[in-house]
């Protein structure tokens, strides 16, 4: 499976070039620790969902040469707020008497995640009946891809769109803090004096083609692992085991030894539950020669579903680049987690790279990206 | 490519009462519950037809419309109006709530997805499910359609639930169970008005695809069933082995 386009949109910048200048020059888009869009363009959408997934998406299949999806077409996307923008104000309104049933029943039609798929599908302007909307949490979009992967591997779809989009409400922001999870510093993930993680918004999506491309290929999806830990629904299984397996999938439906990965891009939310078990199945997999390991989430903060893919376009970028990056912020590392951690970002050979990812529920997944022209 | 059909179940309307009492239900959602009731009884065939089969070979696919939307109300509600984020709501509140739930309860360490299809096209949960087996990601997929919609004081009165279903078939890579086989999921471009309204009060089991395959495995023994969705969204078809 090939990517032949990306799109990336977030607090750290409005395209995957942007983002990466960002990232080399660790300079963070997060404010008083969230990371909120900006100067969406006046034309936009007021749907701010609707809104970042457009412009990423057109942002992907310009660069794919894609001028529209076809009916064997696919899209999936990934979201764990979709358009609830539109809705939660007019949830509130309704409870304190102050909305019309009427005026409530319309706002709250964007309630079901789906809605947000048919309404931007159709924004496309695309009649493909393909259509995957995926809410598994912060793995949702890595799951999405793989899905994506799946889905042209047998022949269902022939090219598909992936995308994924988050918003900032007071659902996720409350949530979060409710169980203490947000710092309101910059995220310092594998650090031993982190706070806590870093919430924003934003949009990713990638063009995902069966067909080798030839020169419009950006990077191949190489190998693919989907787990569920069936521990906790907040925490991850204390000793990473679940997150250890879908890195081995990976690795396996790769055909690649643990040492022929050069950089993982880890999911690193700076929680201490999740650095801890992210370490230990790293450390498990690879062993005490583990390849460096990177969460770029200080810059960028956690996009939630949207995390995977965004992280996926920054390893897109890395492998087109040769260069890995570093974990800004980090300042004092964690050495329990057992985790090589690089610290600054260096030019640096890479054939094939790790995407990690876990998320609540318990669900993880795995992606292994190549270097276009490295298929043994 | 076609794929047995190991076992089906459907509970439609609330969960029994029985089962809201349970203890270790205490802090579940009524979706969680749902989950549960369906799939203890097909978890306790497939493991005793395969005692061999591992957690790891598990997978779920479960779909849900409105998600976890009792919980989501009662938690924005409470932020609200009293200025408390509570912490076991707001973990509730996410859509795939139950699916990390009843992977838990029932030890499924194989790969769970969830999906809002929106009212577009209930059968992609089966085709994710088939696509997973396939691939080999899981031996026996599970793939759960449920949701619960709380009643909303305004919009028509009472409390509890105005509506709530589930349905679940196994979906296998191996024939067995139930000794017939989902053949195809066809799905065909139509150019339907997009879903405006929040259907409060209709009963979505008579429109949903996966509920309807599974009553007809349930209850039917006809050896091949067509069902084309109204509006002609999409098509399904299963038949015997």
């Amino acid at each position: 499976m090939w990517i032949t386009g990306t799109g990336a949109l977030s607090c750290a910048g409005r395209n995957p070039g942007e983002l990466w200048e960002s990232l080399l020059a660790e300079k963070s888009g997060l404010i008083e620790g969230l990371g909120r869009v900006a100067d969406l363009s006046p034309d936009a959408p007021a749907d701010l969902a609707l809104s970042m997934a457009l412009e990423t998406a057109r942002q992907a299949m310009g660069q794919a040469g894609w001028s529209h999806l076809n009916e064997d077409d696919g899209i999936i996307i990934a979201t764990t707020t979709g358009q609830i923008l539109m809705w939660d104000q007019a949830l509130l309104h309704f409870f304190k008497d102050q909305a019309d049933p009427e005026s409530f029943r319309r706002a709250f039609a964007h309630q079901p995640l789906g809605q947000l798929l048919n309404t931007l599908t159709e924004s496309l302007g695309s009649r493909t009946p393909h259509r995957w909307l995926l809410t598994s949490a912060c793995t949702a979009s890595t799951q999405a891809l793989i899905m994506g992967a799946l889905w042209i591997r047998q022949k269902k779809v022939k090219r598909c769109l992936v995308g994924s989009v988050e918003v900032l409400c007071d659902l996720t922001v409350q949530g979060f803090r409710s169980l203490q999870l947000l710092s309101n510093e910059t995220a310092r993930p594998f650090d031993r004096d982190r706070k806590g993680i870093n919430l924003s918004e934003g949009a990713a999506f990638v063009c995902l083609e069966g067909q080798n491309p030839g020169p419009r290929a950006l990077a191949e999806v190489r190998g693919w692992g989907l787990t569920t830990d069936a521990f906790s629904m907040t925490s991850p299984e204390a000793e990473g085991r679940g997150s250890y397996r879908a890195m081995k999938q990976a690795l396996e439906t790769a055909k690649l030894a643990p040492n022929e990965i050069d950089w993982i891009h880890a999911h690193g939310t700076g929680s201490m539950h999740n650095d801890a078990a992210e370490g230990q199945a790293v450390r498990a997999l690879f062993g005490a020669k583990s390849p460096p390991l990177t969460s770029t989430k200080a810059i960028h903060g956690h996009l939630l579903a949207a995390s995977g893919l965004l992280e996926t376009v920054i390893g897109v970028e890395a492998l087109k680049r040769q260069t890995v990056l570093g974990t800004a912020n980090v300042q004092n590392i964690d050495e329990t987690t057992g985790a090589n951690v690089l610290v600054k970002s260096e030019p640096r050979p890479l054939r094939h790279i790790m995407k990690n990812t876990l998320g609540f529920g318990g669900a993880n997944a795995a992606l292994v990206l190549s270097r276009v022209g490295d298929r043994a | 490519m076609s794929t047995a059909i190991f076992g089906a179940h459907v509970v439609s309307g609330p969960p029994a009462p029985e089962w809201l009492a349970k203890p270790e239900y205490r802090r579940a959602t009524i979706n969680m519950v749902l989950g549960a009731q369906l799939l203890e009884p097909l978890l306790r065939d497939l493991r005793a037809a395969h005692p061999e089969v591992l957690s790891e070979d598990i997978g779920l696919v479960l779909q849900s419309q409105t998600g976890e939307l009792e919980a989501t109300v009662e938690f924005l509600r409470g932020w609200s109006q009293m200025g408390i984020a509570r912490p076991l709501l707001f973990q509730s509140s996410l859509h795939n709530a139950t699916a990390g739930f009843l992977a838990i309860q029932y030890a499924i360490k194989g790969p769970v997805i969830s999906t809002s299809p929106s009212f577009f096209s209930e059968e992609q949960a089966l085709e994710m499910a088939q696509v997973l087996l396939d691939e080999k990601q899981c031996r026996f997929c599970l793939v759960v359609s449920l949701d619960a919609w709380p009643a909303i004081k305004g919009l028509e009165g009472g409390s509890g639930f105005s509506a709530s279903y589930a349905s679940a078939v196994v979906l296998a890579r191996e024939p067995g169970g139930l000794g017939r086989r989902l053949n195809s999921i066809e799905m065909k471009p139509e150019a339907r008005p997009v879903f405006t309204e929040p259907q409060w009060s209709h009963r979505p089991s008579s429109r949903n695809a996966l509920f309807n395959l599974a009553s007809a495995l349930l209850s039917s023994e006809t050896q091949k069933v067509e069902t084309q969705k109204e509006e002609g969204r999409s098509v399904i078809t299963w038949s015997g082995a």
